[in-house]
């Protein structure tokens, strides 16, 4: 009660406390817009659209390294198959998300990342690599040139910090 | 600022506030340390609001919203569900603002994605690769 009070005095006239009777905001198609996948980044100037095609390739080629870290965790311990494995997926949809428009990676796959004999242990590795991707695709989305690909770069951070909290805890309703 | 930034940040408000009148709902069905999570939760957003508004110049400051659309909930289930539902909605809304900002305030709109998305799991939603889209 005290912040609304204290947003009323500063904004003073500004803010007035209009009840509108239909649906703002609150539902899901209030704001569909664009695909999260986008084929084509907005036009930009050349030295724009390659540092862009760059980012896209780094975070790329990073996911490719979470999506190994996840398969070597999976195969060592495969009771933690149920946990990780659509984690892992919906790595992959990063990965094809960031690849759109670019061409496709020729390197080396990763190497086969060595994972903890302990579950704990490993799953809490998981839990610092996805911290740090969140971190590294925050900075890349500061970086990116075209709207869509910081639109992009921002729900991955955002997805890959939900992934930390989502292995930390067990929920509410568990 | 451009109309395409200051439409986002509308919208980003709007969300915030539909986040803010979810919690009010919500919290009477949470006890415990889940009423405590969504008391912090409340505080962040009202924290938010005020400062996407600092954002905005007076002349273009939206009115503040109200009369949400939402199922009051009736036990503590249905306010979780509720909130983790609000909040990925939001985490969109925020990847949008941080579509059309530059800078800090970007990293800024990317933060706020990020904890509405966390916030969302926390309330048992599942976690998404595009979280709210």
């Amino acid at each position: 009660m005290q912040a609304r009070m204290r947003r009323r005095t500063l904004l003073g006239f500004a803010i007035v406390a209009a009840v509108v009777p239909a649906s703002i905001g609150c539902t899901p198609d209030a704001d569909p817009g664009p695909d999260p996948a986008p084929t084509t980044d907005g036009p930009t100037d050349d030295s724009t659209a390659s540092a862009d095609a760059a980012l896209r390739a780094a975070a790329a080629a990073a996911e490719n390294e979470l999506i190994a870290l996840y398969e070597a965790t999976i195969t060592a311990h495969a009771g933690l198959a149920a946990s990780l494995a659509p984690l892992a997926e919906q790595h992959r949809e990063h990965r094809a998300a960031l690849e759109a428009g670019i061409a496709p990676a020729t390197g080396n796959p990763p190497n086969v990342p060595t994972v903890s004999a302990d579950p704990g242990t490993a799953v809490a590795e998981i839990i610092t690599a996805e911290r740090r991707a969140a971190d590294a695709r925050t900075v890349d989305c500061e970086q990116a040139g075209a709207e869509d690909l910081a639109r992009l770069l921002a729900l991955i951070a955002a997805s890959e910090a939900s992934h930390s909290e989502a292995l930390s805890t067990t929920g509410p309703s568990s | 600022m451009s109309d395409a930034t200051l439409d986002a940040l509308i919208a980003a408000i709007d969300g915030e506030s539909a986040a803010v009148y979810s919690y009010g709902l919500a919290i009477p069905r949470l006890s415990g340390s889940l009423g405590d999570l969504a008391r912090g939760g409340l505080a962040a957003h009202r924290l938010r609001i005020v400062s996407l508004r600092q954002r905005i110049p007076v002349a273009d400051q939206p009115a503040s919203a109200g009369g949400f659309d939402v199922d009051t909930p009736t036990d503590a289930t249905q306010a979780a569900s509720l909130l983790a539902g609000v909040e990925v909605r939001l985490a969109a809304v925020y990847a949008d603002l941080a579509a059309a900002s530059t800078g800090m305030e970007r990293r800024d709109a990317v933060l706020s994605a990020r904890e509405c998305a966390v916030r969302s799991v926390a309330w048992g939603g599942e976690p998404q690769a595009f979280p709210g889209r």
